[in-house]
């Protein structure tokens, strides 16, 4: 699934909603429902803040049985993959753990440039499924 | 969707966000927060029991709060947080920080 939605605020929780249904609809469990709406709401996020005028921010939600794979594109200078990698910082410092979130929560994550002065943040995630009862799905 | 209402009980002001805080929620409970401290109240408890999803944004609102706080020499402490948003919050290591535990 792949969408356009406007570089505003209010598509942080349109984005995380919307991969809650898609995913509820496949059994995963809370838990792992819980970690991947962290996921896309800091990928979202950071895309409003820091993407570029009126351009639209570019969500991809891709679902298998294994795995869930988001992509959050947005027109930005770059971003450096190594950010994702940092520590947490010290309690004392009020900003900066969008970023090693993402790198904590996911199994993997890639930054993308696949056009000039465009960035995505590519988001991959296991996902665990509720027990099948007898005779289900 | 975030509500955030607010409790005087004499020298204690209860700010008690109910919802998800998020980017486009975040603004509600930074301006309770930041009255609750203006006001003339000595402590600012946070019960966060009501909450079901935080990120970043919302952490970055509740560590602030608690400068805020402190700068105007008041007390503050964050409490009633479990499941996924207690979870965030040790995750990100500002729990005992904003309980106020050492």
């Amino acid at each position: 699934m792949t969408l356009s939605v406007p570089r505003q605020i209010a598509s942080v929780p349109l984005l995380r909603q919307l991969l809650d249904v898609v995913l509820r609809h496949r059994d995963v469990t809370a838990r792992c429902r819980a970690g991947l709406a962290v996921l896309i709401s800091e990928a979202s996020a950071n895309a409003v803040r820091h993407g570029h005028g009126d351009r639209p921010i570019e969500a991809s939600i891709d679902v298998d049985d294994e795995q869930c794979v988001i992509e959050i594109g947005n027109c930005n200078g770059h971003l450096d993959q190594s950010r994702l990698l940092a520590g947490m910082p010290t309690p004392d410092q009020e900003s900066g753990r969008g970023l090693p979130l993402i790198g904590t929560l996911a199994d993997a994550v890639h930054v993308l440039h696949p056009r000039p002065a465009w960035v995505v943040v590519r988001i991959t995630k296991r996902l665990e499924h509720e027990p099948v009862e007898a005779g289900g799905r | 969707m975030l509500t955030v209402s607010t409790r005087r009980d004499v020298e204690r002001i209860m700010v008690v966000p109910a919802g998800e805080i998020d980017l486009a929620s975040v603004d509600t409970l930074a301006a309770e927060l930041a009255a609750a401290i203006d006001s003339d109240a000595s402590c600012i408890q946070v019960d966060l029991s009501a909450v079901t999803f935080v990120d970043s944004v919302g952490i970055h609102a509740l560590l602030k709060g608690r400068r805020l706080a402190e700068e105007s020499a008041k007390a503050y402490a964050v409490n009633g947080a479990d499941g996924v948003v207690r979870e965030v919050l040790e995750l990100t290591g500002v729990w005992n920080h904003l309980t106020g535990q050492p």
